[in-house]
């Protein structure tokens, strides 16, 4: 349901994303790249305890998230993400690719997962234009 | 080569000191196929215990089985005319008897553990030396042998209930020496019995040959428990080599991934930044050699992964079996339908084991056996994991020939398992593995 509301409402400067990862250099990456494409980072956070807090104050229509965080994993974010009113969509990212984590994106309400190495703008997109 | 030295001295003045003892015993109207039983009975112990000894110094069971085959010899000279040789002889001539209890308490460590079987011990030394003394003072038996009987009763006592409390894994080397103690215990309180009841020489004579028979089958025990012991350190300990291997793939995979993939991976979102911040208008030549670099460094991503795989995926790790063989099916290039999945966790060997023998398997099915469809059921049953992949190519694969799978015999073996490759002319190939999930019981079952 709130996913046709990202394509309709939007940031003066683009879609709104929060970006949490424990990497600062990913993040920067991220935020430089995306920038340039659409997207506005009103967030960031380097673990998941961080990424709801900022989330719950900010209020981002997309959250990009790590699969790997120092206190948990991304699916149990984006879980935690999932029982708010307007949660946002949740794009799961790592280095490692899609099979690594194969049974918990099976069972995952995220809305997708996109290795970094194939992360943009268009892809982020195109899983937020999916139906969930 | 000390301990060789002691070993072969104690071997000459062990036979000398026999020999020297049997003949006083046959000097003083022993029968002679009396003293050839006990001479074989007890050499059997002083030269078993020796040879066993060189072979694992560490264990103490072979030393006190040496000091019970020297000690054997000692009664002997309560024949013999020196007084001061035959009181020494009188008085410690249940020595053997003593060592004997404290062999058998103590196996399979070489140590006599716990108060109880230390008491028993320190009561046969106590009583069966004080019994001989008052037997030299007095000429009178009857204690030694009631003391006799009671050791006896004890140490029969005592090995049930050290079998019983015995781990599994245990058990099985136990049980050998165990049962040819019981046989002896019986026989000698059936000889001690008798002689407290006072029957002929004849009978006696008969008995102590028929107790000294019962006495040789506890080093034939110990020998064929002692195989059985190391036969199951053998298999532990290969276990624990599958596991420590797979744990330094396992944290090589990580390392991997943290390292270079990481690097692998910020290089190639760079230069995806750079070739956007570049826009559509730049020189067809850079667009070019920046779209080549970015093609290459993929190809070098997706080889990294493939290689971090191949050691030990992540998914494995993370998700076990039921995360782990989908992806395999999914990724063989004959197409695999999967007809059983256990959706629990099973230790870590067990779980790596099987994944190499499914990815082998449809490897194999994929390169040489021209099938058209694969099926892959995983399954526990009698906590046995039982994996099979069955094509319908050409079949003829032989386990033996250099394929992977060879190599996943002793893999598999060593967890205590079976691996099985039932491949006739025409008839496709099944590669069935079983694995006991706890079946080398140094492994811990992971949650």
């Amino acid at each position: 349901m709130g996913r046709e509301l990202v394509a309709a409402v939007d940031h003066p400067s683009g879609t709104t994303m929060l970006i949490v990862d424990d990497s600062e250099a990913f993040r920067m990456q991220a935020r430089a790249m995306l920038e340039g494409e659409g997207f506005a980072i009103v967030a960031e956070a380097a673990d998941a305890a961080g990424g709801l807090a900022a989330w719950l104050t900010s209020r981002p229509q997309v959250a990009l998230v790590d699969v790997n965080l120092p206190d948990g994993d991304g699916f149990a974010l984006a879980a935690a993400l999932e029982g708010h009113a307007g949660a946002p969509v949740v794009v799961l990212t790592s280095s490692r690719e899609a099979g690594a984590y194969r049974l918990r994106l099976e069972r995952t309400r995220a809305a997708g997962f996109i290795p970094k190495d194939e992360l943009s703008g268009p892809a982020i997109r195109a899983l937020i234009a999916r139906p969930a | 080569m000390q301990g060789r030295g002691i070993r072969w001295s104690l071997a000459v003045v062990g036979l000398t000191f026999a020999v020297a003892s049997e003949l006083i015993q046959i000097a003083h109207g022993a029968r002679p196929e009396r003293s050839m039983i006990d001479l074989a009975v007890g050499l059997t112990y002083l030269l078993g215990g020796l040879s066993a000894w060189g072979r694992q110094p560490a264990n103490r069971t072979w030393k006190l089985m040496t000091g019970v085959g020297l000690a054997w010899f000692i009664g002997n000279l309560a024949a013999s005319d020196v007084p001061l040789i035959s009181a020494a002889g009188t008085v410690l001539a249940d020595t053997d008897a003593i060592l004997l209890v404290a062999l058998v308490l103590a196996y399979p460590e070489g140590r006599v553990e716990g108060l109880a079987d230390r008491v028993i011990v320190a009561f046969a030394a106590a009583g069966l030396t004080g019994a001989n003394v008052v037997f030299l003072v007095t000429g009178v038996a009857a204690p030694a042998l009631l003391l006799g009987l009671i050791v006896t009763g004890a140490v029969g006592i005592r090995i049930p209930i050290r079998w019983y409390q015995a781990p599994r894994a245990r058990r099985r080397a136990l049980g050998p020496p165990l049962l040819a103690v019981l046989v002896t215990i019986a026989a000698v309180a059936v000889a001690i019995v008798a002689r407290l009841l006072g029957v002929g020489e004849d009978a006696a004579s008969a008995l102590l040959s028929a107790r000294d028979i019962g006495v040789l089958a506890i080093p034939i025990g110990f020998v064929v428990g002692s195989f059985q012991l190391v036969e199951d350190e053998l298999i532990a300990s290969r276990a624990r080599i599958v596991a420590a291997a797979d744990e330094a793939r396992r944290r090589l995979e990580r390392d991997l991934h943290d390292g270079a993939q990481q690097r692998f991976v910020a290089v190639s979102v760079a230069l995806r930044i750079v070739r956007s911040r570049l826009g559509p208008g730049i020189d067809p030549r850079v667009a070019e050699g920046l779209d080549a670099a970015t093609n290459e460094l993929r190809a070098g991503i997706a080889d990294l992964r493939e290689l971090a795989r191949g050691l030990h995926p992540a998914v494995l790790t993370d998700e076990g079996l039921a995360g782990a063989l989908p992806a395999l099916a999914d990724r063989s290039t004959v197409p695999t339908r999967i007809v059983g999945m256990p959706d629990c966790r099973l230790p870590a060997p067990v779980e790596a084991t099987a994944y190499f023998v499914v990815s082998e398997a449809l490897t194999n099915a994929g390169r040489h056996s021209r099938a058209t469809e694969a099926s892959l059921r995983a399954r526990i049953a009698n906590g046995v994991l039982r994996v099979d992949v069955a094509d319908d190519g050409i079949g003829g694969a032989d386990i033996s020939a250099g394929t992977g799978l060879a190599g996943l015999v002793d893999r598999v073996e060593a967890l205590g398992g079976d691996l099985r490759v039932v491949s006739p002319p025409g008839g496709g190939t099944l590669v069935s593995a079983t694995i006991p999930l706890a079946g080398t019981g140094d492994l811990e079952v992971v949650g």
